[in-house]
């Protein structure tokens, strides 16, 4: 029994080009990320896909691969490879390579915000990142960003305010301080101060904020910090009901968030409803075809040289370690169909179970036209 | 755009509000007309869906929150539902704002499509009328479902849905082209163009879009 093993450390040229084919038993795939132990990688970063990707990760660690040593091997303390939990190699009988062939595990720490999650991606800190901006122009080179999911950003009314329409320019109005009356918005509306609030600085939904209005969002002297003189915490209106900014009311305030995390969350949206802005009301519809004029992808981070696109839904980067479990995981996220293999537990195709994890949790898959290098991803890279 | 007085009893939320729902019946509903008439779809010149636009209602849903529709391809009853996700087209869904509902009722314009559920061009089920013929790997279904859900899509208390049936529609003799993004190719390398919608309704994987009536959203 051949057995092929790469044992080289570092970077690997190989192109990866995942199928659920056979190849030849006690063998970790050739070219890939693979290298037949279990690494345990740890994500950081956003919180808008904090609990998508524990759904993501909960699959893929659960997903069928390699044939497992159940015993020990060799006199403790001095056991031997294959340790338990690790491939076998010397009559390995699994041919599965489209789901998690070294059974990496994949941990998602508790979100501090996008911005942060990318800087401790690129100091060492973590192995990959969360987040819901794009790159960006400069202080991320070497990390890649995977698009893998679709959100809208909402602008919100709260406290049994009926939602309005508004445009563009009437939302940069808002948060710049030249529109502070609520019957500026609509004549018919009771005059009423304003109250925009304000949110984390290293939020991704900020800066996707920052973009539409085309200005720093909390940079405005009317715009609210909580009670506690910090900005809101991305996407949990609770804040804005138990520390509210003084002299505010709920029902005049305005603040915005992610579409997927408020409509997936009652708790965090509370009594928060979705205004339309220049016409178009937000739906998983508008943000698909792009009618909606707020939305964004939301990102799987990784250091390039762990894992880059390559064309033809192909990757390069490392071969071994937590390099390559990500270089993996990242290929089984941005996979199509024909790629993935089947659930042990319920028989269905990982990729339409990772679809009704996306979708439990509000996002949408990217749209077939704007998905990149041959996958199910719109890829990016940090200039 | 329609817009209705928001009636103040029992919509203002001051203070924190627990999403729990009563041990209450889930909520009742209808889909009119039903059988949905829809034009007939033509893969061989690149449609993959039509969508015609029918009045959903309902009542007894919770007080105060919004009302999630989507088209589903099985019953909130059915063992293998499993999730919405798992069991809904994620692109047909609109909500329904508190502020345009009265004590838990209320009614949306909402569009319903004929063909391949659009979320994906790896999807594998589709809506369809008797005579059509839907494409290899698509599970053909003659009864879909129309779903409501309170609070959101994770709901069971009030969720319920509404079978629908599709007939032919043959009243309609123009086809409007409408510009739109360009879709890649999907399933047997029909040519597909994304149209523009507005106010709510699903993107739609067609070259043209044959609409009987549109209501405003609101």
């Amino acid at each position: 029994m051949k057995i092929m093993r790469k044992m080289a450390v570092g970077v690997s040229l190989g192109a990866t080009l995942l199928a659920v084919t056979g190849l030849p038993a006690g063998a970790d795939p050739a070219d890939t990320g693979w290298d037949d132990k279990a690494d345990i990688i740890v994500g950081q970063g956003s919180d808008t896909t904090y609990r998508v990707m524990s759904g993501l990760s909960d699959t893929y660690n659960a997903a069928n691969g390699c044939v497992v040593a159940t015993a020990d091997s060799g006199t403790p303390p001095n056991y031997t490879s294959p340790l338990s939990g690790d491939c076998v190699v010397s009559g390995q009988t699994s041919t599965i390579i489209g789901g998690n062939w070294d059974h990496d595990i994949v941990a998602n720490k508790y979100p501090v915000g996008s911005s942060q999650g990318v800087k401790e991606l690129l100091t060492g800190r973590v192995d990959y990142a969360r987040s819901s901006r794009p790159p960006k122009t400069s202080g991320e080179t070497g990390s890649t960003f995977w698009g893998f999911a679709k959100d809208g950003i909402t602008i919100v009314v709260m406290g049994g305010r009926a939602p309005l329409n508004i445009t563009q320019a009437q939302a940069a109005g808002i948060w710049n301080c030249s529109i502070t009356d609520w019957n500026q918005l609509d004549g018919s509306l009771p005059s009423a101060p304003i109250h925009p609030y304000g949110m984390n600085p290293s939020s991704g939904t900020k800066a996707s904020m920052d973009t539409f209005l085309g200005f720093d969002a909390n940079a405005g002297a009317c715009v609210k910090k909580l009670s506690t003189n910090v900005f809101a915490f991305e996407n949990d209106v609770k804040q804005l009901i138990d520390q509210p900014a003084a002299g505010t009311s709920l029902a005049n305030s305005i603040w915005w968030g992610s579409y997927a995390e408020f409509k997936t969350y009652a708790f965090k949206r509370q009594s928060a409803d979705y205004l339309s802005i220049n016409g178009v009301a937000v739906s998983n519809g508008t943000i698909a075809n792009n009618s909606y004029p707020i939305k964004r992808y939301v990102y799987h981070v990784t250091k390039s040289a762990d894992v880059s696109p390559i064309g033809g839904g192909a990757t390069a980067g490392a071969d071994t370690g937590k390099g390559g479990a990500v270089r993996e995981l990242t290929e089984w996220m941005c996979k199509p169909k024909a790629g993935h293999t089947t659930s042990d537990y319920t028989g269905e195709n990982l990729y339409d179970l990772n679809t009704g994890v996306i979708s439990n949790n509000g996002f949408q898959r990217i749209p077939a036209a704007e998905r990149t290098n041959g996958g199910v991803c719109a890829v990016t890279a940090a200039p | 755009m329609l817009r209705k007085i928001m009636v103040s009893m029992g919509l203002a939320a001051v203070g924190l509000l627990a999403v729990a729902g009563p041990a209450s019946a889930a909520g009742t509903g209808s889909v009119t007309p039903n059988p949905v008439p829809i034009p007939a779809i033509d893969p061989a010149v690149g449609f993959t869906q039509k969508v015609n636009a029918v009045t959903v209602e309902w009542s007894n849903m919770a007080v105060g929150q919004p009302v999630y529709i989507s088209i589903c391809r099985r019953a909130q009853s059915d063992p293998l539902f499993g999730s919405y996700g798992a069991s809904c087209s994620n692109l047909s869904e609109v909500i329904a704002s508190p502020a345009f509902q009265v004590n838990g009722a209320g009614s949306k314009t909402f569009d319903v499509f004929r063909g391949l559920n659009p979320d994906d061009p790896d999807t594998d089920w589709g809506c369809y009328a008797a005579g059509d013929v839907a494409p290899a790997g698509v599970q053909k279904l003659t009864t879909c479902f129309i779903r409501l859900a309170s609070g959101s899509e994770a709901d069971t208390t009030f969720a319920h849905t509404i079978p629908f049936t599709i007939t032919n529609d043959t009243s309609t003799t123009t086809t409007t082209t409408i510009p739109g993004n360009p879709d890649p190719v999907v399933s047997e390398a029909s040519s597909v163009v994304l149209l523009p919608v507005v106010a709510g309704g699903i993107a739609l994987l067609a070259v043209g879009v044959q609409r009987r009536r549109r209501m405003a959203q609101f």
